[in-house]
């Protein structure tokens, strides 16, 4: 390689954050102060772009015809060796029209939000069983397997209409899915065992009388008319499953650390409860849990003054973009009282999170009721012990060691 | 009545952004598609609205 070619070769894309890791990795914001969009080098040495700002990040989500989700598109960019390897699998979020909007239309209705606020008390009563189970429990107790994992699994039973002895099959599948030491054989043995789950499931509800969940309807409503397979079926709830679960679990976990941080900020949610509803929108943007989505450009375009060329992958960066300072005024600071301004922590465009009024039903019951429950609650190590996940799709805390009783 | 407000029923995905910032104006049809609440008169001035066609993931609503 000549001086020339090193000096040419665009910066390497690290995730490494800094003191706080509520923050984003401190590089993102020096980038994005130079510009909205940046060539950088991915782990295997091929270029690829950054998207930065809230204006490209939000440009390139909108544009779906250019900018495409399927991650076979040539150039579409990974951002390590075992993202390299799941390319295979075909989720929702990483198919492009018209698969995509007949698979989303087909459990659309189901997340439509007045329907979803409609399981807020049976939410209510479920968390308050959890919560009750770990006053009983040894301290510490693990607020992630005790609490944030177990509030979206029991969720997902609710919403499935399967029982809620089920959340513990799926949380133990989907730890092994998620657990970045999980050998590949491990992840692929947990994703069998899942949709072995959801095959059985379509399967029983295509026989008996139907009944009032989301399984069965998808059911009535794709299945038996023909619009899609059972293993289709079966296939859009496992991902409904592995979307909502680790995105939900990390978000009750990093905002439970983002308030105990802000003690007079949570004491103002305490006395004016009506505040949660802002907060569950500043904590999704301050929190940012979805880091990264990827899209390959199969056509020229000009983003905020760059042409990105076909054939060029493009890692857009949620969580620099809801830290960008000419939308987010004082952007790097927590505040329950900031304006309501649309963030992208749910993605933007065609793929915006499908679940997202289930994410913030249950920050906005899992939160205040754990703070009401344990005023006293703390962390039962210092944050520097803990260990996170930086360089995921999703960020996250391993574990979350808490004392929840004096 | 719309108030120079743009809707695009095919456009839509169903997110529900806009009835969540402003519930009193959007509502959502059986299959999650945006509607505006019946009789509703919708205000230019009206910073909620204005939430709801920034936020839309989609462009379904604008402006005119």
């Amino acid at each position: 390689m000549t001086p020339t070619d090193t000096a040419a070769r665009p910066d390497p894309l690290t995730f490494t954050r800094g003191a706080d890791k509520l923050d984003p990795p401190d590089h993102f914001g020096r980038w994005r102060s130079e510009s909205p969009l940046r060539r950088i080098t991915l782990w295997n040495g091929d270029p690829a772009w950054v998207a930065l700002s809230y204006e490209a990040v939000r440009t390139v989500f909108k544009d779906k015809d250019r900018f495409r989700s399927l991650p076979t598109t040539p150039g579409f960019p990974t951002i390590n060796q075992a993202d390299s390897a799941s390319k295979g699998a075909l989720l929702l979020p990483m198919l492009d029209p018209p698969v995509h909007t007949a698979l989303r239309e087909a459990v659309l209705r189901e997340f439509i939000l007045k329907r979803i606020e409609a399981l807020r008390t049976r939410t209510e009563t479920f968390v308050a069983e959890l919560l009750d189970t770990m006053a009983g429990a040894d301290q510490p107790v693990d607020l992630i397997t005790s609490y944030a994992a177990a509030v979206p699994a029991r969720f997902t039973c609710l919403l499935l209409g399967v029982p809620q002895t089920d959340a513990g099959f799926f949380t133990q599948c989907l730890d092994v899915r998620f657990t970045p030491s999980s050998s590949s054989d491990a992840v692929y043995g947990a994703d069998d065992k899942l949709r072995q789950y959801f095959r059985e499931l379509v399967a029983e509800r295509s026989g008996g009388a139907p009944r009032d969940d989301l399984s069965s309807r998808l059911v009535t409503d794709s299945v038996l008319t023909g619009k899609l397979s059972a293993e289709d079926a079966a296939a859009l709830l496992h991902v409904l499953l592995i979307g909502g679960f680790d995105t939900t679990k990390q978000m009750i976990a990093l905002s439970t650390m983002t308030l105990l941080d802000r003690p007079e900020q949570l004491d103002e949610l305490r006395s004016e409860p009506s505040l949660w509803r802002i907060a569950v929108q500043e904590l999704l943007r301050y929190v940012s849990v979805v880091q990264i989505e990827r899209r390959a450009c199969v056509e020229d375009a000009e983003v905020c003054g760059h042409v990105i060329r076909a054939g060029e992958g493009v890692l857009v960066l949620l969580g620099s973009a809801n830290r960008d300072p000419s939308v987010f005024p004082d952007a790097d600071r927590f505040d329950i009282h900031r304006r309501d301004v649309p963030h992208v922590a749910f993605g933007f465009g065609i793929h915006q999170c499908l679940g997202q009024p289930v994410a913030r039903l249950l920050m906005a019951v899992a939160l205040p009721a754990l703070f009401t429950r344990y005023p006293k609650l703390r962390l039962a190590v210092p944050v520097e012990q803990l260990r996170f996940r930086e360089d995921r799709s999703i960020f996250g805390v391993q574990e979350l060691p808490v004392v929840v009783t004096p | 009545m719309t108030g120079g407000l743009g809707l695009d029923r095919e456009v839509c995905i169903g997110s529900g952004n806009c009835v969540r910032v402003a519930e009193r104006v959007f509502d959502q049809d059986d299959d999650g598609r945006v509607m505006l609440v019946p009789g509703i008169a919708v205000d230019r001035d009206d910073d909620d609205v204005d939430l709801a066609v920034a936020g839309c993931p989609v462009g379904a609503l604008w402006w005119e």
